[in-house]
């Protein structure tokens, strides 16, 4: 498990990516598309974070904008110690090394024109680990074990494995580095489920043997749950909800999460699910709407709810919520410990005393009427 | 039938590759030796397709035209490939308006119909092999400009190239060793079918006498040369006519063989 003593491994602050949309012969820059929008997350040694939201949501935005595979509009990346938004593309090619990705689809993500050899040891050439082709292929072999493959496939193409097994070479490429931090987007959805289960454990069993950190992007939360140590809930290129995986699924916060869980089957024939149908779909990112981005389709809205975005709040130290009702306890029970005052943990926002009033009253007829 | 057509188109340009690199195994005759007494000769037994309008053995002379030919449809061909490749690979890796500006450049050029640009270029200098194929591929490059650019594009999309940034390659190396060899099979199917073209266009050149004159050893220029004497003795045109034409044919013939065979889909041929 973690470490929370060492310095974190990844440090996202205020992370934004908009895609600029533009219109007329005069390409006006006409609006944003916000795909990601404020995002801010840490990361300890060790961890797993599972990145979980329906599609179009930004959690593969998120993913590639931390190493710059998509330039982030503006936030920091703090990697190791280093902001990898500053970097120049040499040092930044350098720091890549340490963060490594494994895509979703194991058909396109490989190059149909090179042998096993070169997709896994081509990075190790070039980035001088090994001297010579020899001790590359050496290097391959141990890794193609190491994945649950034959050494003896060395030299053959892509296109003669299964999914599976082109994950796996996937896997091999990515850990050929000694990376840190392996962001693996949507990395099993492309796989049949008995499949799933054997890459998944691999996963783990190469985290526990690397101590590998994991960016673990999915829509399945069954397999989230399976693998992450804490979970970010994502909704419209926001992060609503984040904290370790045993409170998120036993106590739920966010209307949003709450009908997310309610999805998960239950392997129990007789059990009376309460499904929460969501109404509605997701407003566009282009312009969304002005209070909370889920007020929307939220079951349980308040009217200041469309009014005005509620700040992160704190349910307990790890776990924190970004919902007006949800009652903030930061200062009641945590208080702000000295060091605490700089972390970026600690969410600067707070509602107006207004506001809190207005959302007090507002809870209070709620609470009466139902 | 269309296997048979490969086939011949096939071995035919081997021949003529053969014929190109070692004239001398073809014909004894010396391709520019004149002799006033065989003038519009017909054909007989020492000259097998007759004489010229100066008396020079046709078949010799066909026979070291083809080098030029070849050469010239096979350089120009490639250049016009190379160009469009290099520029294109470097705006790939540069913003929208590099980009915007590579490709503006491309349509200016393709404002002028080719040939015309092709006549231009060429009538402002000298003539010679040197001038034809500057001409050429001045005025063919930006034809492959946006063709090309759409090949690089569709491949840099690919997964496997940002795999290749993550684990920190160069610019550099994603184009060579990624990207290149993905469109290498392309490219050959348009080499083939652009030489063929750029063949007919350098044979027009000549005919219209920008290369050299009609003493130029080429077959449009002996073609030019002949046709002042069309009613003597046509056949002294005919015989570069024929090579040319058939010539072009085999390249387009095993560029669209190759074509239906390496991209299916994309030539729409499938069954």
């Amino acid at each position: 498990m973690s470490d929370e003593n060492q310095p974190p491994i990844l440090e996202v602050k205020n992370l934004r990516k908009f895609f600029p949309v533009y219109k007329g012969i005069f390409s006006k820059h006409v609006a944003d598309v916000r795909a990601v929008d404020n995002v801010s997350f840490v990361l300890n040694q060790g961890e797993t974070l599972g990145l979980v939201g329906e599609s179009g949501c930004g959690k593969t935005t998120v993913g590639r904008s931390l190493s710059r595979l998509l330039e982030p509009t503006s936030g920091e990346v703090m990697f190791q110690g280093k902001d990898l938004i500053k970097l120049s593309s040499k040092e930044l090619r350098k720091a890549r090394r340490d963060l490594q990705f494994i895509f979703q689809d194991p058909y396109s993500s490989l190059n149909p024109r090179k042998t096993v050899s070169d997709l896994i040891g081509e990075a190790l050439l070039f980035h001088g680990l090994v001297a010579n082709e020899e001790q590359k292929d050496e290097r391959v072999r141990e890794l193609l074990v190491k994945v649950g493959l034959s050494a003896s496939y060395l030299n053959r193409y892509p296109h003669e494995f299964s999914g599976g097994q082109r994950q796996r070479i996937g896997i091999a490429r990515a850990i050929a580095l000694n990376p840190k931090l392996i962001v693996c987007d949507e990395s099993v959805s492309a796989l049949d489920v008995s499949v799933q289960a054997q890459v998944l454990n691999l996963l783990m069993d190469l985290k526990d043997e690397m101590g590998l950190s994991y960016i673990f992007i999915a829509h399945d939360l069954s397999v989230v749950k399976h693998i992450s140590d804490k979970i970010a809930v994502m909704y419209l290129g926001q992060i609503v909800e984040f904290g370790y995986t045993q409170d998120i699924f036993k106590n739920p916060k966010h209307p949003y999460t709450k009908a997310l869980l309610s999805a998960l089957p239950v392997p129990d024939p007789t059990s009376k699910s309460k499904r929460i149908l969501l109404q509605g779909d997701v407003p566009t990112p282009i312009n969304p709407p002005p209070g909370c981005y889920f007020s929307t389709r939220c079951p349980e809205v308040l009217p200041i709810c469309t009014e005005i975005p509620s700040p992160m709040k704190w349910v307990s130290s790890s776990h924190h919520c970004k919902c007006h009702l949800v009652n903030d306890r930061r200062e009641i029970n945590f208080g702000f410990p000295d060091d605490m005052k700089d972390d970026r943990r600690a969410s600067q926002e707070t509602l107006s005393v207004s506001d809190q009033e207005k959302l007090l009253k507002q809870k209070e007829s709620k609470e009466e009427n139902g | 039938m269309k296997k048979f057509l490969f086939i011949f188109s096939f071995f035919f340009l081997i021949l003529l590759i053969l014929v190109a690199i070692a004239p001398n195994l073809f014909t004894a005759q010396d391709p520019s030796l004149q002799n006033l007494d065989l003038i519009l000769l017909e054909a007989n037994s020492e000259h097998i397709l007759g004489c010229d309008w100066l008396g020079r053995d046709i078949w010799s002379r066909l026979i070291f035209a083809t080098r030029y030919t070849i050469l010239s449809g096979m350089l120009v061909s490639f250049l016009t490939l190379l160009i469009p490749l290099l520029l294109s690979g470097y705006v790939l890796f540069r913003g929208d308006f590099i980009n915007n500006v590579y490709l503006q450049i491309v349509d200016t050029f393709q404002i002028f119909p080719p040939l015309l640009l092709a006549i231009l270029i060429s009538a402002r200098s000298d003539g010679g092999f040197l001038t034809i194929v500057t001409a050429l591929v001045l005025s063919g490059w930006a034809a492959n400009g946006r063709l090309i650019r759409a090949y690089l594009l569709e491949i840099k999309n690919r997964d496997f190239v940002l795999v290749a940034y993550s684990l920190g390659a160069s610019d550099f190396r994603i184009f060579f060793k990624h990207i290149l060899p993905n469109v290498i099979s392309p490219l050959i199917i348009l080499f083939s079918l652009r030489t063929g073209m750029m063949i007919l266009a350098e044979s027009t050149l000549n005919f219209l006498g920008l290369g050299g004159g009609e003493d130029a050893l080429s077959w449009g220029a002996m073609v030019y040369g002949g046709k002042q004497f069309i009613g003597a003795n046509f056949l002294v045109s005919l015989y570069p006519a024929t090579a040319i034409a058939l010539t072009v044919f085999c390249f387009q013939v095993l560029g669209e063989h190759l074509e239906t065979k390496y991209r299916p889909k994309i030539s729409g041929r499938l069954k």
